[in-house]
């Protein structure tokens, strides 16, 4: 475990694309809590009030679900970051070299899930960090059970981002391509799939269509309970994409699709030559 | 003992046969060349032996025992071209393999300097020349002084005095006792550098042998006399040469393997007729080699 750890962090921290897409992320992430609780949203929820106060969604115990639900958003960027660290195995060869050098192929696949693991750990601590901070900026007349009443999203938010990476880790074994895997997994998560999953609620099954791996891994974090929830969903709603499974058989289903994912990739990647 | 035991290895590409029915042995302290032109099998196969590259048929032992990575670790290998990190320095790069092998990372200083390469520690593996990398992957199969080193064209891309010393690090290892299997098209380098040798084409096994008695199999003798009819007269008949070329005035002859030069100088002498050209050539692994491929071609095609 040590062993595999040290290879991982001997060739990822040193690399700088790594630095900079992660640079990317947090000052991306820190500008979306920092102005989001800087503007009033204009809204057509209530008759007395058509201004929405965003800044609510960052005050003890809603901000662990805003935190999570912005941070979901942004799984993609990590899925890309994982595309970059195992793509690079197979056009430098890497892989190969290793194996010949002593590693087994699971060893590969386990080191980088450890880096998976470490992505979203670190996340989930970023997000806890900062949830902290500006949640005590925030609000005010709070409870110490407030402040840690909805906390358990940021386990939620861990799965949910161990699961879009691993997506990109098997997208990555199989078609051991860069380039190819960031399209081929924009275009299934933002094309293919919405596309399907309307085909099969209109001619399958109603509830189908909530079944899929992008639908199923983006519904764990939901919109944060509060007159946002209210506001999106109308939305959503009208756009005819309102409906959700409960939040256990999401995390269930993501467990799974995340263990089938790995599982095809060890599969592949013990039968391919390298 | 035997360090590698290849026993009917096959293997296809679509097509392509790209290794037929390969069986070899290799045993401890040998050096052994793989030779072959290009495409004859010589990286599939090594690719297959050290478990990149899946068989069709075969199968293969490393010190005995089914292929292992704890066995696989007593192995430093190369294949193809130096695969390592660009953005990585030399030392971040060796110092990942050293981990891979459980080797303490002051091996790498070692090895660095091995190669001529201590003071590129900090230089980028992008930034090196050809030859430089492929030196720092020679320092990647020589980290933790393992048993077995397996190298795939260690001379490609290095400049002669590069080549000298990657033959003079290679001659050091196995010195110290270590077998080591070189795949190679560069018949110069195999020769001066091995004791054994297998040569591959179109992904079939031609021979295997010492390099020596490859070698000495055959002496080549290029005569001449005044009395050019008689010679060719008696050449034609002798049974001692295994063939006979006439070359305007001057005969190009092979001799058989208990026939020496001396043996028919004297006969030469003892018929009367004198000559005044008598080169000894022995043949080369270059000219042994295009020799087999030769007869090989041949073989093929009465078959």
């Amino acid at each position: 475990m040590k062993r595999l750890f040290r290879i991982e962090w001997g060739k990822t921290w040193n690399y700088n694309v790594f630095k900079i897409l992660g640079i990317i992320y947090v000052i991306s992430f820190l500008i979306s809590i920092i102005i989001l609780p800087l503007i009033q949203l204009k809204t057509n929820m209530s008759a007395e009030t058509d201004m929405l106060d965003i800044k609510s969604f960052y005050t003890f115990p809603v901000i662990w679900d805003t935190y999570a639900y912005l941070a979901g958003k942004s799984n993609m960027f990590l899925a890309i970051i994982v595309i970059f660290l195992i793509g690079n195995e197979f056009s430098y060869r890497t892989f190969r070299q290793h194996v010949i050098d002593g590693m087994t192929r699971d060893e590969l696949l386990f080191g980088k899930l450890m880096v998976i693991g470490v992505i979203a750990l670190a996340n989930t601590i970023l997000i806890f960090i900062l949830g902290w901070i500006f949640g005590l900026i925030y609000s005010t007349g709070y409870t110490f059970h407030d402040t840690i009443s909805s906390i358990s999203i940021l386990g939620i938010y861990f799965i949910q981002a161990v699961a879009y990476m691993i997506m990109a880790l098997f997208l990555t074994i199989w078609l051991r391509n860069k380039t190819l895997s960031m399209v081929v997994l924009l275009m299934y998560s933002l094309i293919l799939e919405p596309i399907i999953r309307l085909i099969v609620k209109k001619y399958v099954w109603v509830k189908l269509g909530l079944f899929f791996p992008v639908k199923v891994t983006t519904k764990m974090t939901p919109i944060p309970e509060n007159g946002l929830i209210e506001f999106i969903k109308s939305n959503a709603e009208i756009n005819g994409f309102g409906d959700s499974l409960p939040l256990y058989l999401n995390i269930f289903l993501a467990i799974a699709y995340s263990l089938f994912f790995f599982f095809l990739a060890r599969w592949i990647m013990l039968k391919r030559d390298l | 003992m035997t360090i590698l035991k290849i026993s009917g290895l096959d293997k296809s590409y679509g097509p392509v046969h790209a290794v037929k029915d390969l069986h070899l042995e290799i045993k401890k302290g040998q050096v052994f060349g793989i030779l072959g032109p290009n495409g004859s099998g010589k990286t599939t196969t090594l690719a297959m032996i050290l478990g990149v590259v899946s068989m069709d048929k075969g199968s293969y032992s490393w010190f005995g025992q089914s292929p292992n990575p704890v066995n696989q670790q007593k192995i430093g290998s190369m294949l193809e071209s130096p695969n390592f990190y660009p953005y990585l320095n030399l030392i971040e790069n060796l110092k990942i393999i050293s981990h891979i092998k459980r080797i303490p990372e002051a091996e790498v200083f070692r090895v660095l300097k091995v190669v001529g390469l201590l003071e590129r520690q900090r230089s980028k593996f992008q930034t090196l020349s050809l030859g430089m990398k492929q030196r720092l992957a020679l320092a990647s199969v020589l980290l933790g002084d393992p048993e077995v080193l397996v190298l795939d064209e260690p001379a490609n891309g290095l400049d002669p005095e590069g080549i000298a010393e990657v033959r003079e690090i290679i001659r050091q290892e196995a010195e110290k006792g270590k077998t080591i299997i070189m795949a190679s098209h560069i018949l110069v380098e195999v020769e001066k550098v091995c004791s054994h040798v297998a040569i591959l084409r179109k992904g079939g096994l031609i021979t295997t042998s010492e390099v020596g008695s490859l070698l000495k199999t055959d002496v080549m003798m290029i005569l001449s006399s005044d009395s050019t009819n008689e010679l060719h007269q008696f050449l034609k008949t002798y049974e001692g040469i295994t063939s006979m070329e006439k070359e305007g005035v001057r005969f190009k002859v092979v001799l058989k393997e208990n026939v020496s030069p001396g043996d028919l100088n004297k006969i030469l002498v003892e018929k009367g007729i004198a000559l005044n050209q008598m080169e000894i050539h022995k043949q080369s692994l270059e000219e042994q080699f295009l020799e087999l491929v030769k007869q090989d071609d041949m073989e093929g095609g009465q078959r």
